[in-house]
Formats: C-alpha cells, sequence, structure tokens
C-alpha cells in the first residue's frame, strides 16, 4: 500500500467535517497517507471490535432504541475504543481531530480488504458498517445531517403542493399508519414528500413502505435517511465487489497478507468453522428424526418435517437443510441415501440421479468448481424470502406470529416463554427469539443466541450430551490470534474468488 | 418443480413419448418456430450493448440431455443449431460480460458474470393447492384458471401502474403456470437486490402452506397497490366462489375457520351454519365482522381488515419469487414445446387470459400442416396464428420504443 501526498485535500474534509462535528463520512477516497505497519494492525484490530460491539448489541436491543445506544457506549468504553468514537464532540482540538479521521478513514479501507474476499464476509462487514453508519448519523443534529447532504450533494426536492394534493389520498394510504387519534391526510400534507427512481430506495419499496407510481417512489421526508443510507450501502458494496479484483496484488506482500488473512478470521461466527474432531459419518441418516427432536433449530425442523411429509423440498431448502447437515457430520455418501430415499418415495431413482445427485455431489465439492460450500448462517437464513411452497428460511422470521405462536403452543412450552419469543420475533429479533426458544427446550438459562445454526446444534448436544466433546472445554469455534506469523499463509484469493461468484448457478431453472 | 412428482396422468396427454418427440419436433421447429420474430425480440434492435452473441441459451435434449452456456453470434446460427439439436426445451438465459462458449478461457474467472437479464415471473398453480377445490399438483381447468386470471391481472397492473413497465410479455408455459418478461431496457438492467425489491413488493403471502391464513395487513394500512388488488380479486371473487366452494363440507369450514382469529371465530361459525350457498355465507361472514367492529372498537383495530385478508389469502399471486430474483435464472423460451403435454408455449395478453386446455399443439400443428400453402408461413396460418399476432404487437411496440420508426409495414419475419 502506498500512500502519499493528497495531504491539504483531506484536511479540508476534515475541517468540513469538524464544522458539523461529526465523523461521518461516505469513505468514497482511498487513503493516501503513510501508514506503519504496527498502525495497519491497530487499526484493523480496533475496528473489527467496534463493528463486533455493533452487531453484539445489535442481536441484544433494538436497534436505534436508547438502551442500543447507550450499550455500545459502554461496551465501547469497555474496550477502549476512544479511538473511533461515534461522533466528533469530545475531541475539539483539531489535531486530535485528524488523528481521529485518519484512524477511521483508514481502518474502513484495511477492513475492506480483509473482508473482500467470500460472500459471507461482504455481507458481514457491510451490515456492521450500515449499522456503524446509522448509529453515527442518529446521533448528529438536524443541522448536521442537512449539512451532511448538502456536503454530499445530496440534494432533493420536495414535489409541489399541486402533485401532493392530486395523489394525496394514495400518499395518505400508503405512507402512513392508520390512527384513531390523528388525521393521516393531514399528516400527509404536512410532510414533504421526495420523489425518486424506486431503485433507488429498493428497501422502502421492498416492504411496500412508500407510495410508488411510473417508477418514482415518493419517499416522506422522515424516511430520506433511507436514501442516503442506500447510497452509502451501494457505494460501500461495489466498492467491495472492486477491492476483490484489486487483492490479488495484496496477496503478494509478505507483510500484510498474513494481517489480512488473520482479520477476516478474527471474525468468529458467521462462517462456521466445522469443528475439528468431527468424524465425516458422525451422523447417519438413521439417526436424524431423533436428531432434529433433539437438538435441530426450528429452521431445521421445519425442513426436516417438510421433507418427510412432502418427500421433497424446493431448491432453497435443499441448500438450507444439506449443508447444514454436511455440517453436523453427515457423509456425502450418507446424504445421497438420505436424499434419495425421501425422493423416491415420489420418484422414481434414475429421475432422481439426472435431477438431483450431482447438486449433492456439489454441495460436498465433488463436482463443478469444487469448491467447500460452507453451510447457512442465520443472517443468511434470516435474509432469504421464501416463496410460496418454500419451506426454508427462518420461523423466527418468516412466520407469521399468529402461526408462530400456535406451533410454539402446540409444543406445550408455558405461556410466558412462548410470549417472549414472539415478541422478539415480531420486533424483528429471530435470533434473540431463538435463543430463548434453545433455553426453554433445554430446561436452562444460559441466555445463549446463536449465531448459526450448525451452533445451535453443537451448543445443543454439548448441553444434552457433555460426554460427545470431552477435552473440549470452549466453544467449536476457530479463534486465531491476529498476530502475523512468521509461517506465511498466503491467502488462496483465486479459490475465494471462485467460491464467491454465483455459487447457485445450479439447478436454477424452472423444472416443469 | 416437484410437479413431474405428483403428476397424475390426464387425458390425452401422457401419449406423448420421446420416440414421436423425436419425430415431431424437427418438423416443428422447422416449419412452425417464429425463428425470426424470436430473434428481433433477443436482439432488441443490434444496438450498442444488447450484445446477442452474449445471451446464454441452454438446451434440454431428448434423454433428459442438459447443455448450458450455449451462445450464438446471430439468428442464423441460433436457427441451425436448433433445428439441428431439436431440443425438448429451450432455455433463455442472461446476457453475460463475456460470450458465455468462451466462458472458461477467461481470466480471472470471476469476472464472467450476468449483466443484464428481462425481469421474469413465474406463475405455477401446483402453488394454488391449498385454495382449489377442482384438481391438485399438475392438472389445471377453467375452474382453477379463474386464480391465474386474477394473478396475471392485479400484477400486469402493478408493473405497468407501479413501477411504469411497458413492454410486458406473458407466456404460457405449456402446462399449468405462465411466465413473464418484462422487457422495457430499465428492467433489463435491473440489479439482483432490485429485482428482489420488485419480486417482494409483489408478494403478499407468508409463510408456507398449512400454516393458516397467510396474509396479515398487521397495521392496517392499506398500501394502494394492496387495495387495487383487492378491487380486482373483488370483480371475481364471487366467480371464484361459485367454482370453489370454500364452505362446502365439514373439513372446508374447519379449513375455513382455521383463517379466522379466536375473538370472533365461534360468530362467524354460527352466523354461515344455517346459511345455503357460498356467496351467502360469505355474505354473513363480512357482515359479521362489520358488527364486531362497530360493537368492539377497543379490539377492531385486530380484525378490521379480515375480510380483505381472506380474499387475499385465496386470491392474491402466488409468485415464486426464487425465479425474479437473479440475473441467472434460466426461463424456458417462448415457443417452446412442453414434453409432457405437447402444447405450445404462447404469448398472451393479459386481458385475453389464455385458455390453457386451448391452445395449439404438436400434434394438431402436425395436422394442419396440410391446409397451410407452400409459400406461406405456416405459424401465420394455422391455429398459432393469434398468440403470433400478440407477439408481433409486443414487438411493434418494443421497437417504436426504441428507434421511434413505424415498423408497421416491415415484414416481421425476415432476418
Ligand atoms: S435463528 Fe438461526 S438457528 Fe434459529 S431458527 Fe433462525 S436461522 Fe435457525
Ligand atoms: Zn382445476
Amino acid at each position: 500500500m502506498q500512500f502519499d501526498s493528497g495531504k491539504s485535500r483531506r484536511s479540508k474534509i476534515f475541517r468540513k467535517n469538524f464544522r458539523y462535528s461529526s465523523i461521518l463520512q461516505l469513505y468514497e477516497e482511498p487513503p493516501t497517507e503513510k501508514v506503519s505497519l504496527s498502525e495497519f494492525e491497530e487499526y484493523a484490530i480496533d475496528r473489527i471490535k467496534l463493528l463486533k460491539i455493533v452487531e453484539n448489541v445489535g442481536l441484544k436491543h433494538v436497534k436505534g432504541s436508547e438502551e442500543y445506544c447507550m450499550a455500545i457506549k459502554k461496551e465501547m468504553a469497555n474496550g477502549k475504543l476512544e479511538g473511533l468514537p461515534l461522533r466528533l464532540k469530545d475531541h475539539s482540538i483539531e489535531a486530535n481531530l485528524e488523528k481521529v479521521m485518519k484512524k477511521d478513514h483508514v481502518s474502513h479501507f484495511i477492513l475492506r480488504l480483509a473482508f473482500c474476499r467470500t460472500e459471507d464476509l461482504r455481507r458481514w462487514f457491510l451490515a456492521q458498517e450500515l449499522d456503524l453508519f446509522k448509529l453515527r448519523w442518529s446521533l448528529m443534529t438536524a443541522d448536521a445531517q442537512k449539512a451532511f447532504m448538502l456536503e454530499n450533494r445530496m440534494h432533493y426536492n420536495p414535489i409541489s403542493d399541486s402533485e401532493k394534493s392530486e395523489k394525496l389520498t394514495e400518499l395518505t394510504a400508503s405512507t402512513f399508519r392508520p390512527s384513531i387519534h390523528k388525521s393521516n391526510t393531514t399528516l400527509a400534507l404536512n410532510t414533504d414528500f421526495y420523489k425518486v427512481p424506486f431503485t433507488e430506495a429498493i428497501e422502502l419499496v421492498r416492504t411496500r413502505k412508500v407510495y410508488i407510481e411510473k417508477g418514482q417512489a415518493y419517499i416522506p421526508s422522515n424516511e430520506v435517511i433511507v436514501l442516503i443510507q442506500n447510497y452509502f450501502r451501494m457505494k460501500i458494496s461495489a466498492a467491495l465487489v472492486l477491492t476483490t479484483k484489486t487483492l490479488s496484488l495484496m496477496e503478494e506482500d509478505d507483510r500484510l497478507g498474513p494481517i489480512l488473512d488473520a482479520c477476516a478470521k478474527r471474525h468468529i461466527g458467521i462462517e462456521y468453522v466445522t469443528r475439528k474432531n468431527i468424524k465425516d459419518g458422525e451422523v447417519t441418516p438413521e439417526m436424524l428424526d431423533q436428531l432434529s427432536k433433539e437438538s435441530f433449530p426450528p429452521c431445521m425442523q421445519q425442513l426436516h418435517h417438510n421433507l418427510k411429509t412432502n418427500h421433497h423440498l424446493k431448491h432453497n431448502g435443499r441448500m438450507q437443510y444439506g449443508l447444514f447437515l454436511k455440517g453436523i457430520g453427515l457423509s456425502m455418501n450418507d446424504a445421497i441415501r438420505f436424499w434419495k430415499t425421501e425422493f423416491c418415495k415420489q420418484m422414481d431413482g434414475d429421475k432422481w440421479d439426472k435431477q438431483y445427485l450431482y447438486n449433492i455431489r456439489h454441495n460436498y465439492g465433488h463436482e463443478g468448481k469444487r469448491a467447500n460450500y460452507t453451510p447457512y448462517s442465520c443472517s443468511k437464513i434470516c435474509s432469504m424470502t421464501p416463496g410460496p411452497g418454500e419451506s426454508n428460511g427462518c420461523p423466527f422470521r418468516h412466520t407469521d406470529a399468529s402461526v408462530l405462536r400456535q406451533r410454539l403452543q402446540g409444543m406445550s412450552l408455558n405461556r410466558e416463554g412462548i410470549d417472549t419469543i414472539v415478541e422478539f420475533s415480531k420486533k424483528g429479533h429471530p435470533q434473540l427469539a431463538c435463543g430463548k426458544y434453545f433455553d426453554m427446550v433445554h430446561n436452562q438459562d444460559i441466555g445463549f443466541t446463536p449465531n448459526h445454526p450448525n451452533h445451535y446444534f453443537d451448543e445443543s448436544r454439548n448441553v444434552l450430551n457433555p460426554k460427545v466433546v470431552e477435552g473440549q472445554k470452549e466453544r467449536p469455534v476457530v479463534k486465531p490470534k491476529l498476530v502475523p506469523t512468521t509461517s506465511k499463509q498466503p491467502l488462496n484469493v483465486k479459490k475465494e474468488l471462485e467460491n464467491s461468484s454465483f455459487d447457485e448457478d445450479l439447478m436454477t431453472m424452472d423444472m416443469e | 418443480m416437484s410437479s413431474d412428482v405428483v403428476e397424475k396422468s390426464s387425458k390425452s396427454v401422457d401419449t406423448f413419448d420421446s420416440a414421436w418427440l423425436q419425430d415431431c419436433l424437427p418438423i416443428y421447429y422447422r416449419k412452425y418456430f417464429p425463428f425470426g420474430p424470436f430473434f428481433r425480440w433477443l436482439n432488441y434492435g443490434g444496438i450498442k450493448g444488447s450484445g446477442f452473441n452474449k445471451r446464454e441459451f441452454s438446451f434440454t435434449l431428448i434423454g433428459d440431455i442438459y447443455i448450458r452456456f450455449q451462445s450464438f453470434k446471430d439468428g442464423p446460427s441460433l436457427e441451425k443449431e436448433i433445428i439441428a439439436k431439436s431440443p425438448i426445451k429451450i432455455d433463455i438465459g442472461a446476457l453475460y460480460t463475456h460470450d458465455p462458449r468462451n466462458r472458461h478461457t477467461i481470466h480471472p474467472a470471476a469476472s464472467f458474470r450476468p449483466v443484464q437479464r428481462e425481469l421474469v415471473f413465474d406463475i405455477d398453480m401446483t402453488d394454488y393447492d391449498e385454495v382449489r377445490y377442482c384438481c391438485q399438483g399438475a392438472q389445471v381447468c377453467e375452474n382453477c384458471w379463474i386464480l391465474m386470471d386474477i394473478a396475471v391481472k392485479i400484477i400486469q397492473k402493478a408493473l405497468a401502474d407501479d413501477f411504469g413497465y411497458e413492454h410486458i410479455l406473458w407466456v404460457f408455459s405449456g402446462r399449468r403456470g405462465i411466465h413473464a418478461w418484462v422487457c422495457d431496457e430499465s428492467a433489463r438492467t435491473l440489479t439482483a437486490s432490485q429485482r428482489s425489491a420488485v419480486a417482494e413488493y409483489l408478494v403478499l403471502l407468508k409463510g408456507g402452506t398449512d400454516v393458516g391464513r397467510r396474509v396479515n395487513l398487521n397495521d392496517n394500512r392499506i398500501h394502494s397497490s394492496v387495495r387495487r388488488a383487492i378491487n380486482i380479486i373483488d370483480e371475481h371473487f364471487f366467480k371464484y366462489l361459485s367454482k370453489h366452494d370454500i364452505f362446502g363440507n365439514e373439513e372446508r369450514v374447519q379449513k375455513f375457520l382455521k383463517l379466522i382469529p379466536d375473538i370472533i371465530r365461534d360468530e362467524v361459525e354460527k352466523s354461515i351454519a344455517d346459511l345455503e350457498t357460498a356467496k351467502d355465507k360469505w355474505r354473513a361472514f363480512q357482515a359479521t365482522v362489520k358488527t364486531f367492529c362497530r360493537k368492539n372498537s377497543q379490539k377492531s383495530w385486530q380484525i378490521s381488515m379480515l375480510a380483505e385478508e381472506i380474499q387475499l389469502h385465496f386470491c392474491y399471486p402466488r409468485i415464486d419469487i426464487a425465479v425474479s430474483k437473479g440475473l441467472n435464472h434460466l426461463l424456458k423460451a417462448p415457443f417452446c414445446v412442453h414434453p409432457k403435454t405437447g402444447k405450445i408455449c404462447v404469448p398472451f395478453t393479459a386481458d385475453n387470459m389464455i385458455d390453457p386446455n386451448n391452445v395449439p399443439t404438436l400434434n394438431s400443428l402436425i395436422e394442419e400442416l396440410d391446409n397451410v400453402p407452400a409459400s406461406k408461413k405456416p405459424y401465420r396460418h394455422s391455429s398459432m396464428k393469434d398468440s403470433i399476432n400478440v407477439f408481433d404487437e409486443f414487438l411493434k411496440k418494443l421497437e417504436r420504443s426504441r428507434t421511434g420508426r413505424d415498423m408497421e409495414n416491415l415484414s416481421l419475419d425476415d432476418w
């Protein structure tokens, strides 16, 4: 990494930021300063710590709430992360300010390098950076927010009064929740609406939160933050993909390679690392009925149940469940036997071989790109959208609250616990709901929160049958230390690249 | 996808065997397949970036041999290959960064990726099994097709009015479903996440089957697009009820009552008990909800939209959104022959819904061949005529939007 000159331009940006005392930036220009190797490492570690805090607190509290913000601040103080503050208020000396801005700027770019390599890593990094961005934004005053938008040439013009009155009914109905206390029409009349191409506000379109007409979305002023976030997300995710391409250069650098590598690995949990002591074939198809009752998380129970009753699962379900089974130690040959037996209760074997065999071998890395596909994480599962007739996804995310309640009642869990689970699920905390569910079915209270279905499974086996993991006290997740090792571990960029391109291009066709 | 598994033999359908296909498909491709218009469509005026040669086609050959990543430099070479191979199915994929045939020679491998593709939708009658009482699985009849008609109308409206798309091609998928191809340039260049946003905007039903009511207008906000869908459903709802008596027997009544929240279930059950027709029962149910809301304004928010929710539960489109989300998803081309039914996958328009049991088949077309004058294009002088007209109209509009030129007088059949 060569950093030089460009100092004066940077200082200008710093001064602007200083004016409205915000640390918020869009990270559009890569850093040009010189950074020492030890700084490089310190920056990387601190930002990962910060993002981990953002992630963990986000799992326990409602994002954007008072407690959420407090908890993050507290954790940051514990972790001594003053170097990466949420706002600039406490750094009124300009020299210090510059240092803070530089650290925020450079550390972001280092992590881009470390986290651009697989889809899972990119997804995680982007999600946490986005939450951090939102948090910092929410701590700004309205004036500062306006200044920031102006500074970054994000200018939105409200629609005219005549256009508003022409579409008043639609705008009102599509934008606001009905309320007995106030008139939504009045509310609409008092709100500014901004007209943007719907592609710039896809999160609002997806959830039908705004009115759209002829490709234009009408964004009420209180949702403008969504446009800015979206802009930020687009920029960063495009940049991540681009970074992947330049990464092979970094790979050749003896000093940085290992640091970057360790960075990504340090970030535990998103990518489920298969247990070291797992024996392929530890689990056989015959054990699955029992295991699913005892130790499967609800998302997998649901798939297992559906497969057993319908003798079929659609593509996404097969992927989600198949990789999970691989993760708990079902060997490839057993997997073939298992799926085939189930499906062939309704179809003939030859046909099955033709349509599905390749797919299973592919999941185990025996076909195609021979990639070693990893089981899906909770965040991946929660980000899916199961279509009609599909049973993949997370029950705490994708099942309607009333149905969820019914199912839980069917399992004769106690009333109070069910309320908690349903409440978490309604508020958009599937993993917290799942953790509570775990505690209840295992009759304990360890405050466990899964971030991966296989993690759930391991934890459950641990609780039910501690002997299995004898001699292994800690949770079976690899936690490498972030220290450049002397033995060089080159990044296998090429392989990662292949994995991260379109890994599901199989079976993505209409089979009618 | 599961279709083939649950398929029951119906009528003459299963008389199709592969030997027969092997004989007739080459004739169909040579005489009937409208290669000219077909290429005109996918060539998009040949303007820079439309890159026909970077388009993926895939073929399924007799014996379930499946070849992906085929590409062609122009229409004639596509025609030649299709006639030579006579595939039982042709799928259309995305436009890639590079000619898909050369994908192995590209470095780095990751730079080979899909960049453009029509926005597509797939609706399949099997996903309606929980709300139809005539057929199951792969079978369809005019009674359940009412639901497909409603779906097409709702989606057409949403795509046109909400998203502003103008070039939407509807195609019968040959057995029990329909596809939509949105071909506006702005649709073809959508990213994967934008596609999924559009698709999810159009999805209202939650959860899998047998989970009870699948629509919950939680905060009682009725988005204008949902309101419009309810209005469309309203127009067809009694027709649906008359063909699918959702109160027809005890089991169905129980199934219906499962959709009703506890607080009003008993009252609803009582109110419909002594009535005769489905229509009367439905009206009684609506009235019960209204009365309840009036009397219990405190609790009314829980059920004030119940009747609408249930209508949507029965009739709102069930889209297979995985198909719409990805750029690289393959979808069967228009004018394919469905290998199980022999039906041609013909285009139609949203306001003139196709009748699935009255489309040209491989059989009928081969027979008609005797009556086509030698000098004429068989597809314009046979039962395929109407759907070719639909396709022509679609192409003309597409071409007009591109060039502003009126293509009316140009022959549409030549390269
Ligand atoms: S939270 Fe994770 S493990 Fe639990 S059900 Fe959802 S996806 Fe599965
Ligand atoms: Zn029917």
